[in-house]
């Protein structure tokens, strides 16, 4: 990988970026400019809010593909076989799993001919083995003809995969970003909010008759652990926290938690808080200051709670502003957990929290959440990231066809 | 079943909406509605959206039209005061039946574009650039106002905000949202629009915008739907004249 600096990026031939630094070292604000230099031809910015270049016109996958494509069919095929992407056309793009959306966006990129394609920390939502196949398959738009630029924050889980990238390390720059701070965990969330274990027996569910995808998950969760609920994408992982929170009902099986048989769907929330892995989908009030008090409001009334919450999380900066004026995706990410931390579940599942964060944020977060656990919250975490992985130390639980493999006590 | 070409969709919708707007007996409309628009609603498949939009819709406007000129004015609009009680009535019940054909004829017409041919359909009828971005976002907004709706009910859940899923509860949960769910829904149309712009995706008149793209023809379908509208606006037409 050869060092550059931004003014020395050539942009005339195709040539991929790998632009590195911490957070609000103004990585995102280089992607939009090198893309700015492709203006007359197509270009795709994909930022981490997937979502937002799925069409919405294509019903199916396959139509969402089809939408201005430039390429020939069996070069489409090629690249989605590169990619490892095993969606079924006929799947609405909207109900994809996050990583799923990530290939498509980039499979879409590659299909429409783009001259330049901008990856802004989403190949963080792909699984270890897809976004080694997803490396892989930005060589073959580079040799297609295309310029990529990178924002990686996992780069160096699969520094060898860039081997033939350009790397630009952005200067720390701002000495004033908001950082996370462990500070004081008391404060953080309900003191004797201690959870009781977690018995999953033979759950069942799907999202169409007679199409289970989680077909016999049977496992018993301690608290004061924190576990690793690993998966590939679209493994049906998003959907099980979704069971136990209490969003979904499931076709058959029960829920403990301690000596109780739990019916989450009645009461959904009340055992398990759960930290979705976009943002954007779990804000809902009009305010930081607001949303975290929506859930500190459970146990604490002091209005200083909330003041301590959003300095540990480097949002006191932006108490007053609406969640969605503030354009970091970063800090968004860390008002959804801090919001859900400050719940009074006392069972926790965060899926991807680190997902935007540098390698210092992750850091803290990880030891956040080992000091939660230590309370005696259960914490289970969602995650594709081996480096934030090895800090937890956690029990892993694997998703596989449908059924959980544990490991690790 | 063959389906009718972009332009024929669009004239289908002005001609019906033309005989909605020059009818002016509620008998006319009200025929109208139950022999055409209702068959036509259930073999397409969108009657339960239009039962919705009835309900939803048009029967608030059509209460309010005869509380006012029904009762509280007694008189069509020009008239006096408690003049004509009946015409009153009478152009509440024309109001309400031309809102309903309208609403039907939108949604038979307009609503039923396969979203895969929702780009070439609007280029057909002369959309370009800007407008038809505005054109593209108009119709994927009401779905994204779905998937947005659940998304806020799962968030509110997951904090614990929602104490059950008892009917009346989610009902209650609608009233905070409704601020929130509008600026989702706008925020993710705005960047799509963007993301499309960037993309220069209707740019190339061949662009390619479906996986099987469709050759029209007009078949059995478009040209009983053409003898159904003719009849339709002869009928509006007759009722006007006469």
């Amino acid at each position: 990988m050869n060092t550059v600096n931004a003014a020395q990026i050539a942009t005339t031939h195709p040539t991929t970026v790998v632009l590195d630094g911490m957070n609000f070292s103004g990585r995102t604000d280089a992607l939009k400019k090198l893309l700015s230099q492709f203006s007359g031809k197509r270009a795709s910015f994909v930022p981490p809010e997937v979502d937002h270049v799925i069409s919405g016109l294509g019903a199916t996958v396959g139509e969402e593909i089809q939408l201005g494509r430039r390429r020939q069919k069996d070069e489409i095929d090629a690249f989605t076989a590169a990619l490892q992407m095993r969606v079924s056309h006929s799947q609405n793009p909207m109900t994809l799993s996050g990583g799923e959306k990530v290939q498509l966006a980039i499979l879409c990129a590659y299909a429409r001919g783009c001259a330049a394609v901008a990856l802004d920390v989403v190949l963080e939502q792909l699984d270890p083995r897809r976004r080694e196949a997803a490396i892989g398959a930005i060589r073959t738009m580079q040799e297609a003809g295309a310029s990529v630029f990178v924002v990686d924050n996992r780069r160096s889980e699969t520094w060898e995969c860039y081997a033939d990238a350009q790397l630009v390390t952005m200067s720390d720059g701002a000495s004033a970003r908001p950082r996370l701070h462990t500070g004081t965990i008391g404060r953080l969330s309900k003191p004797d909010s201690v959870a009781e274990p977690l018995s999953i027996n033979r759950l069942r569910f799907g999202y169409q008759r007679g199409q289970a995808i989680l077909h016999d998950i049977q496992v018993t969760l301690l608290p004061g652990r924190v576990y690793h609920l690993s998966g590939e994408n679209g493994t049906g992982k998003s959907t099980l926290a979704k069971l136990l929170v209490g969003r979904l009902q499931p076709w058959s099986g029960e829920i403990r938690f301690g000596e109780v048989r739990s019916q989450p769907w009645r009461q959904p929330g009340r055992h398990v808080a759960y930290h979705f892995q976009d943002p954007d989908v779990q804000l809902f009030t009009t305010s930081v200051r607001s949303e975290i008090e929506s859930s500190t409001r459970q146990w604490s009334r002091d209005p200083g709670t909330v003041s301590t919450i959003a300095r540990q999380f480097g949002l006191a900066g932006v108490l007053g502003r609406h969640p969605f004026e503030i354009d970091s995706y970063v800090l968004r990410k860390r008002l959804a957990l801090a919001a859900t931390i400050a719940c009074s579940a006392p069972w926790l599942i965060l899926d991807e929290p680190t997902l935007g964060q540098d390698d210092e944020s992750a850091g803290v977060i990880a030891r956040i959440i080992d000091l939660l656990a230590s309370q005696g919250r259960g914490i289970m975490v969602i995650s594709h990231s081996p480096d934030f992985i090895a800090r937890l130390n956690p029990s892993y639980l694997t998703l596989r066809n449908g059924v959980i493999l544990q490991r690790g006590g | 079943m063959s389906e009718p070409s972009p332009l024929l969709r669009l004239a289908l919708f002005l001609l019906a909406a033309t005989g909605a707007i020059l009818a002016s007996s509620p008998l006319v409309l009200g025929a109208g509605w139950i022999g055409i628009a209702v068959p036509l609603a259930i073999l397409t498949g969108t009657a339960i959206a239009h039962a919705r939009f009835l309900v939803i819709v048009v029967t608030p406007i059509a209460v309010m039209l005869f509380v006012v000129w029904g009762w509280l004015i007694g008189a069509p609009p020009g008239a006096g005061h408690d003049s004509d009680r009946i015409a009153g009535i009478l152009f509440a019940a024309t109001t309400s039946l031309r809102l309903v054909v309208l609403g039907a004829a939108a949604q038979l017409f307009l609503l039923t574009i396969p979203r895969s041919q929702l780009t070439s359909t609007l280029r057909a009828w002369g959309l370009r650039g800007d407008l038809l971005l505005a054109g593209l976002a108009t119709f994927v907004f009401f779905p994204e106002l779905r998937v947005r709706a659940d998304q806020i009910l799962t968030a509110r859940m997951a904090r614990g905000l929602v104490p059950d899923l008892r009917l009346t509860t989610r009902i209650r949960q609608i009233a905070p949202s409704l601020g929130l769910l509008f600026t989702l829904a706008v925020r993710a149309a705005v960047n799509r629009a963007d993301h499309w712009a960037e993309q220069h995706l209707f740019d190339d008149e061949d662009t390619v915008v479906s996986e099987h793209p469709i050759e029209y023809k007009v078949g059995a379908v478009s040209a009983i739907l053409i003898g159904l509208v003719a009849i339709w606006l002869v009928a509006c037409i007759v009722s006007r004249v006469c």
